[in-house]
């Protein structure tokens, strides 16, 4: 058999410098989450706040609290939701074959926001269950339900992918109509903590929710990467896959059930966020291909830097009022998307 | 003393349904032998793409079928690529990935294969990019390629899993005539030089009548007349099937052409 060193040399090249760009992802990624630990009201040098987070005893009791209180999950919960969105976007691009898939644009996150505000406004209790618990739940089943509607409906039609687009953007308004249907029933109170849902924010971040959240993420991300090899070949054709033995049925069902489970958890704790789904995928695309051993990664940690850089941008755009972060996302997300989008003259791929 | 395996690949009482609308009836089909190429023809609509699916495990069918004496139906999908490949219509779609990359995932697509190390896996890859003509084309992305480098690429991926039975569903037609020829002559030689049983789906007649040694005629989900293409692209058969006024010439190097005067 002829062997073929130079070409397996720059295939190891290639995976190397794919890692790398891994690794620059993890580092600016590092830098945006301390950058927002140190804005804010109160000035922290960026020693003051490593010694804060690594050393905390050293630290007075003030700024610890500050710190741990307050900017840390915050920022930690920025990350973790982008990452959420990231991934979630990433898969679903693959398995609707749409590049203009994401939670946001075909209505997951409109249904899982729907879900919510369910909860809330009916008021559900279960004894011995936090209502956030509850909140999650209802958004999850909501989510999961729109994810399930939208792949019937797209199997149904044997539909391309106009179809999707369309069915989604169906489902957006639906559920948009839905979540304003509840707002306009719902008393003072209530509508108040609606609101919050609807424009999406990182405000209430607690470690509970973050522990939650950084869980449910941990524990996918594995089942993700193990279906990198068929998710790459399901890129080159749902028909291709499948005459390569790939159970492209079972592969679906199982991306749509982790894409929901995201959704939801990011949908229930901090309200709609719109752009990263759709955006992190493309950055990922551009960065290292479609390899999806380091797509689904690079396109989980691309989704956390944004939302992280958006943020921070929603707490220093007007001094000592955080913008709610939905907003932001847009204004820093799709000037970002363009660039890269339009960088070397190509259409979306 | 056991009769010996019968080689090749039979099908027996093939049955497959779109709802209630049975496109394939109870077929009767081969066998058809290792080393050959076999065209399978007909009109749109005429149950070629089903017949070829279902063999490939791509569609629910009921019936046996029969892979050098060994029934494949009641194998899994994935183990059933293994034996039997089918390759689809549609080109490899021109996604952000290199042709060595997309090698590879096709190898893994069903979980990794043995203990084989990456630069084995490299090497494997390769040789079957050298096979079909494109191992410079290793490192560029398939976005950059043409619709025939995408074809063969397609190829290289299929012959890469090492099937014993290939089944290409209108490879030519996406291609122009120097693809055509290119992608053409190479199934002819991949096909003898690994014992394969190919079956291909053609449009062009001429290429069927020439470049194939069998060919398999379908009718209204039925099959009319298999045997060698001479045989079976004949006047009569052409009119009933495709509903043309045809006649087969000889030209003087001994290539036979249809030339067709209009429709019946």
């Amino acid at each position: 058999m002829t062997h073929y060193p130079a070409i397996a040399r720059s295939y190891q090249t290639a995976l190397r410098h794919r890692s790398l760009v891994l690794a620059g992802l993890v580092g600016v990624l590092a830098l945006s989450v301390l950058l927002d630990c140190a804005m804010g009201p109160a000035e922290l040098s960026p020693t003051t706040i490593l010694h804060a987070i690594f050393a905390p005893a050293g630290v007075d009791e003030q700024t610890s609290l500050i710190i741990w209180q307050i900017r840390l999950p915050y920022a930690l919960m920025a990350a973790c939701v982008g990452a959420a969105l990231g991934l979630a976007g990433a898969e679903m691009q693959t398995i609707l074959a749409n590049p203009l898939a994401s939670p946001f644009t075909l209505g997951l996150s409109a249904a899982g926001a729907f879900g919510a505000s369910l909860a809330i406004v009916l008021g559900w209790h279960v004894a011995h269950v936090p209502d956030m618990w509850l909140t999650a739940g209802s958004a999850f089943v909501c989510a999961a339900l729109s994810v399930w509607i939208l792949d019937m409906l797209v199997r149904l039609r044997q539909g391309g992918t106009g179809t999707v687009i369309l069915c989604g953007v169906a489902l957006v308004f639906s559920f948009q109509a839905l979540v304003a249907l509840m707002q306009f029933v719902a008393n003072e109170d209530t509508l108040q903590n609606l609101v919050f849902w609807t424009l999406g924010s990182l405000t209430r971040a607690t470690w509970g929710t973050l522990g939650l959240l950084a869980g449910a993420l941990a524990c996918i991300l594995p089942f993700s990467l193990r279906a990198a090899w068929p998710l790459t070949t399901l890129r080159m054709g749902e028909d291709r896959a499948a005459s390569l033995g790939v159970d492209v049925p079972r592969l679906r069902r199982a991306a749509l059930l982790r894409i929901s489970l995201l959704c939801a958890l990011a949908v229930a704790f901090v309200g709609v966020i719109g752009f990263i789904g759709l955006v992190a995928p493309h950055i990922a695309r551009r960065l290292v291909g479609e390899d999806h051993r380091f797509y689904l990664p690079a396109s989980l940690l691309s989704g956390a830097f944004i939302l992280s850089l958006a943020a921070l941008v929603a707490r220093v755009l007007v001094p000592g009022v955080v913008v709610p972060t939905g907003i932001v996302t847009a204004l820093v997300g799709i000037p970002f998307f363009l660039v890269i989008v339009l960088r070397r003259g190509e259409g979306l791929p | 003393m056991t009769a010996p395996v019968p080689a090749g690949l039979t099908l027996h009482n093939l049955t497959v349904r779109y709802g209630r609308k049975s496109v394939l009836s109870e077929l009767d089909a081969g066998p058809f032998p290792h080393g050959a190429v076999c065209a399978v023809l007909g009109p749109n609509g005429s149950g070629k793409s089903t017949l070829l699916r279902a063999t490939g495990g791509l569609l629910h069918a009921t019936g046996t079928l029969m892979l050098d004496g060994v029934d494949l139906t009641p194998l899994p999908r994935a183990q059933r690529a293994q034996h039997c490949l089918y390759l689809p219509q549609t080109l490899p779609e021109p996604v952000r990935l290199s042709v060595l990359d997309a090698m590879l995932a096709a190898r893994h697509a069903i979980g990794r294969q043995g203990n084989t190390s990456t630069a084995a896996d490299i090497d494997a890859a390769m040789a079957c990019l050298a096979d079909v003509g494109i191992a410079q084309l290793a490192t560029r992305s398939l976005h950059e390629l043409s619709g025939g480098q995408r074809q063969l690429a397609g190829l290289a991926q299929a012959l890469g899993r090492k099937p014993r039975a290939l089944l290409l569903d209108e490879p030519l037609s996406a291609l122009d005539p120097y693809y055509q020829q290119t992608v053409m002559a190479l199934i002819r030689r991949e096909t003898a030089q690994r014992n394969l049983i190919t079956l291909i789906v053609l449009h062009d007649l001429n290429m069927a009548l020439n470049q194939c040694d069998l060919a398999c005629l379908l009718h209204n989900g039925h099959i009319l007349a298999y045997g060698p293409p001479a045989e079976v692209l004949t006047p009569e058969h052409l009119r009933t099937v495709y509903r043309i006024d045809a006649r087969v010439d000889t030209g003087r190097d001994g290539q036979r052409f249809i030339s067709t005067a209009g429709v019946v």
